[in-house]
């Protein structure tokens, strides 16, 4: 799995290509509470590339979503594959994560 | 005859017997009471009477006396002295009629001289009875004191020239010097004889009548006054009349009444008679019989009348007396033919009639009920042994459509696999059975059971049993965890009680490899080609149902081209001779030995004849089954076909790093297994998921130890077994933890099981197997949903 950053308005955009799976989750949450320390409140997750999502990662979704809503910002996903949509949809996590079809399409 | 007929005709005659009989008795009852008082009241009246006239006659008498003695003192031949005298004589005694004294001729110097005076209407009257018309010398009255020197009354005469009446005249001598010298007479009147008896009279047709010493009579009406002739001569004139039976019991004394026939009426009267002592007269009076017991009579007719009323009455009251029994009796003669119609509804009045009547209806309808309930319960009896037998035959129907009926039955292993079974039952239904059916990989499963019991309810068992292992098998489970869920299965909701002895095997034709589980069932013997034959040893185990929770163990052993297992049921090592020896294991070893090298069928054939020669005449008494898997001669160990593994297995250190590898491999076999990309990927993730619990709570971080993923292709889909030996998990509250609903308040535990459970078709775990905890994934295929 491989993350890049990348800044879009108020936004922090994480790209993830790759499976995020138990053994990739811890980085992706690495990254996650980097940024957050680094007071990026407003983090969008790229999922575009990633074809794989296990409960591993829900864990470290939920985890950085509850940290920006302590900080006042927001968490978004961007460009769901199919099977990934799935599971957020299946684990019940579309009602709390914001879901949009691009990065064009977050709110500025 | 009807009640009402046959009482009238009972009861109406002994009512008239009875009431007659009371009427008769009472009537002679009183009658001689009536009689005894008649008897005295007669007998006093008649004495009273018998005793006046004694005394009439008797003071004549004595005036007669005294007259004579007075006229012997005195010249009596002086006619006015006598006639003085007499005048006297009359004066003095008012019930004389006349008195006379009748010189003797020549005392008086005059001659015949008699004075006589009596009574007429205008007072007394004079007349001298010397007056030679009348000649009283030769007068009886005179004659007879003459001659006798004494007195006498006369018979009752007519004194023409006389008194000119009748009378009855008592003369006495007057005595001088020795000699009669005349004859005085006192006169009584016929006529005051006849009043006196006239006032006797008893009754109203009573008569009295004063009997002479010569049978002259006097009397009032029926005598006028005095009888012509005498009566001893009217008896005297017809022997064996009535004057005669009269006259004889005048003459022979007897107070008491008696009974003649009345000479001077017809009928019968009562006669008391009594005597008049100073004139040698008799007294009688006779007694109409019809007057002295009128009273009685007239009783006897009211009281026959009474009886004829009352008679009358109750024959009036019968047809209401009868009505009494018949109504309601016609009501139960109503009521019992409609019971013979089968009728048994309504019910008869239970309230009125008389207490046997009502006893009797009430009888009546309780055996009308208890009849009713009896057919209701013979037609229910008889409807659920219908029922019963319809249960019986649809139970019997499920049970033979459960076995497998074609052989071979997998045609398109034919060469591979020689498979041959068959069941006799020994009743109807029977509690055997047996089955065979495809597992994925060309692999066929094999299953002989034995359920507790007999009829409709053990075939149902039986179905559920078979469909239990049927689907429970070819998901990944071994034959153990396969027997361990369905044993579950059954004993968790086992309200009867029953339970199934079973032996499943899954058979790899390809490599001959048997893997057999038993449920308190024998194991299979297996016969090799040359004869010789052996028992596998299998640990016994419970069967299912009997208990929740038991686990059963795995035996596989390999199947040498041509040897053949043979599957039996108790009711073949169980059969009975005449005496009571069982069949047993060692006979079945015999008995298969021969035919060794045979076909399935022939082997399956071979042993039930030798069960029945066995057995000989003695009734079948267990259901018997044989199931024969042979492996035949030229099957040899052949290669799996591509793509179709039978299973793939990875032994994998307990460490996180494995994930993406075991990841890979869980998509790829997958795919092969004709899962399209979404399914290969939801089942990923499944694994993954199962894999991360394994690594986070078996064993902890940092283990040395290893677990085991493998995967088995069936036709149904696709098992994943994950088997770790570290920590068990508490599985159902693991899946518990999570609902579905995602908060970003609250730590979550359990989404990965939750996502499992939403990937795979079956989850379940099997902790503390001989293998270890087992994770046992399944994945249906689904030909119409490929995409996903």
């Amino acid at each position: 799995m491989d993350l890049t950053d990348s800044t879009r308005g108020k936004w922090t955009v994480i790209t993830v290509s790759g499976r995020i799976d138990a053994t990739t989750a811890p980085r992706l949450d690495a990254a996650l509470q980097d940024a957050i320390r680094a007071g990026r409140m407003w983090l969008a997750l790229d999922l575009a590339g990633a074809p794989y999502l296990s409960s591993a990662g829900l864990r470290v979704f939920l985890s950085a979503l509850k940290a920006v809503q302590a900080g006042g910002g927001g968490m978004a996903l961007a460009g769901l594959p199919d099977p990934v949509r799935e599971v957020l949809e299946v684990a019940g996590f579309l009602t709390i994560l914001p879901v949009v079809a691009g990065l064009p399409d977050l709110e500025p | 005859m009807s009640i009402r007929a046959r009482l009238l005709a009972t009861l109406i005659p002994a009512l008239l017997v009875l009431l007659g009989a009371l009427v008769w008795g009472g009537y002679a009852v009183s009658r001689e009471a009536v009689l005894a008082q008649i008897n005295q009241a007669t007998a006093h009246l008649a004495q009273t009477h018998a005793r006046e006239f004694d005394a009439l006659f008797e003071s004549s008498r004595s005036v007669a006396q005294e007259l004579a003695a007075s006229a012997a003192l005195m010249d009596f031949t002086d006619p006015a002295a006598g006639g003085a005298l007499l005048a006297q004589t009359l004066e003095n005694n008012p019930a004389l009629f006349g008195s006379a004294l009748a010189c003797v001729p020549g005392i008086a110097r005059t001659g015949p001289l008699a004075p006589y005076r009596f009574r007429t209407a205008g007072g007394v009257a004079a007349r001298d009875l010397a007056d030679p018309a009348y000649d009283y010398t030769r007068r009886p009255w005179y004659t007879e004191p003459v001659r006798t020197g004494a007195g006498a009354w006369s018979e009752p005469y007519f004194d023409e020239g006389g008194g000119d009446i009748l009378m009855t005249t008592y003369s006495h001598p007057v005595h001088r010097g020795g000699s009669v010298a005349g004859v005085v007479t006192v006169d009584i009147p016929i006529e005051t004889l006849v009043g006196k008896v006239r006032r006797l009279t008893v009754g109203g047709n009573g008569f009295a009548f004063i009997v002479t010493p010569t049978g002259r009579m006097v009397g009032s009406h029926r005598l006028g006054g005095l009888s012509e002739g005498s009566l001893w001569d009217l008896a005297g004139r017809s022997a064996g009349s009535p004057w005669e039976v009269l006259a004889a019991l005048i003459r022979d004394p007897d107070p008491d009444l008696r009974r003649v026939e009345d000479p001077f009426r017809s009928g019968t009267s009562w006669l008391v008679t009594r005597g008049i002592p100073s004139a040698g007269w008799t007294l009688a009076v006779l007694y109409p019989e019809e007057e002295v017991l009128r009273p009685l009579v007239d009783l006897r007719g009211r009281l026959a009348l009474l009886a004829l009323l009352a008679a009358a009455l109750m024959a009036a009251a019968i047809p209401f007396l009868a009505s009494t029994f018949s109504t309601p009796l016609t009501a139960l003669v109503g009521q019992s033919e409609r019971y013979a119609r089968g009728e048994f509804a309504g019910d008869l009045e239970e309230g009125t009639g008389p207490r046997e009547i009502r006893r009797l209806s009430r009888s009546f309808n309780l055996m009308g009920k208890a009849i009713a309930e009896h057919i209701e319960a013979v037609r229910s009896a008889t409807s659920q042994k219908e029922r019963y037998r319809q249960e019986l035959r649809i139970a019997s129907e499920i049970q033979q459509g459960i076995l497998p009926r074609i052989f071979p039955p997998f045609p398109e292993l034919a060469g591979r696999v020689d498979l041959y079974g068959l069941m006799r039952p020994a009743r109807e239904v029977a509690g055997d059975f047996f089955d065979c059916f495809r597992l994925g990989g060309g692999r066929i499963a094999v299953v002989v059971g034995d359920v507790s019991g007999k009829g409709a309810p053990s075939a149902f068992f039986m179905a559920m049993a078979r469909m239990l292992v049927r689907t429970l098998a070819g998901r990944g489970l071994t034959p153990a965890e396969v027997l361990r869920r369905a044993n579950h299965a059954l004993a968790e909701d086992n309200a009867s009680s029953m339970f199934v002895t079973l032996i499943y095997g899954e058979y790899d034709p390809a490599s001959g490899l048997l893997r057999l589980a038993g449920a308190g069932h024998p194991p299979p013997v297996v016969l090799r080609p040359d004869g010789t034959a052996h028992c596998p040893a299998m640990e016994p185990e419970l069967p299912l149902a009997a208990l929740p929770g038991s686990r059963y163990h795995t035996d596989e052993f390999r199947l040498a081209p041509g040897e053949a297992a043979v599957f039996t049921t108790d009711g073949v090592t169980e059969a009975m001779d005449a005496s009571d020896a069982m069949f047993g294991e060692q006979r079945l070893l015999q008995a298969a030995a021969p035919a060794a090298g045979a076909s399935a069928e022939a082997i399956a054939k071979r042993v039930l004849e030798a069960v029945d020669a066995f057995s000989g005449e003695r009734e079948q008494y267990d259901d018997i089954t044989l199931l024969v898997l042979r492996r035949p001669p030229g099957a040899a160990d052949e290669a799996r076909p591509a793509g179709c593994p039978e299973s793939a297995r990875l032994d994998l250190p307990a460490r996180m790093e494995v994930l993406p590898r075991v990841l890979d491999w869980t998509r790829a076999t997958a795919r092969e297994a004709g899962f399209d990309e979404a399914e290969a990927g939801r089942i990923a993730v499944a694994v993954e998921e199962v894999v991360v619990n394994v690594l986070r709570h078996a064993y902890g971080p940092g283990s040395e130890e290893t677990f085991q993923v493998r995967f088995i292709s069936g036709e149904g889909g696709m098992t994943v077994r994950v088997t770790d030996h570290g920590r068990p998990f508490d599985f159902r509250r693991e899946r518990s933890r999570y609902d579905g609903r995602a908060s970003a308040g609250q730590p979550v535990g359990g989404i990965g099981l939750h996502l499992v459970h939403a990937f795979m078709d079956e989850v379940n775990y099997e902790p503390d197997t001989e293998e270890g905890n087992v994770m046992i994934l399944f994945k249906a295929r689904r030909p119409g949903k490929a995409s996903g």
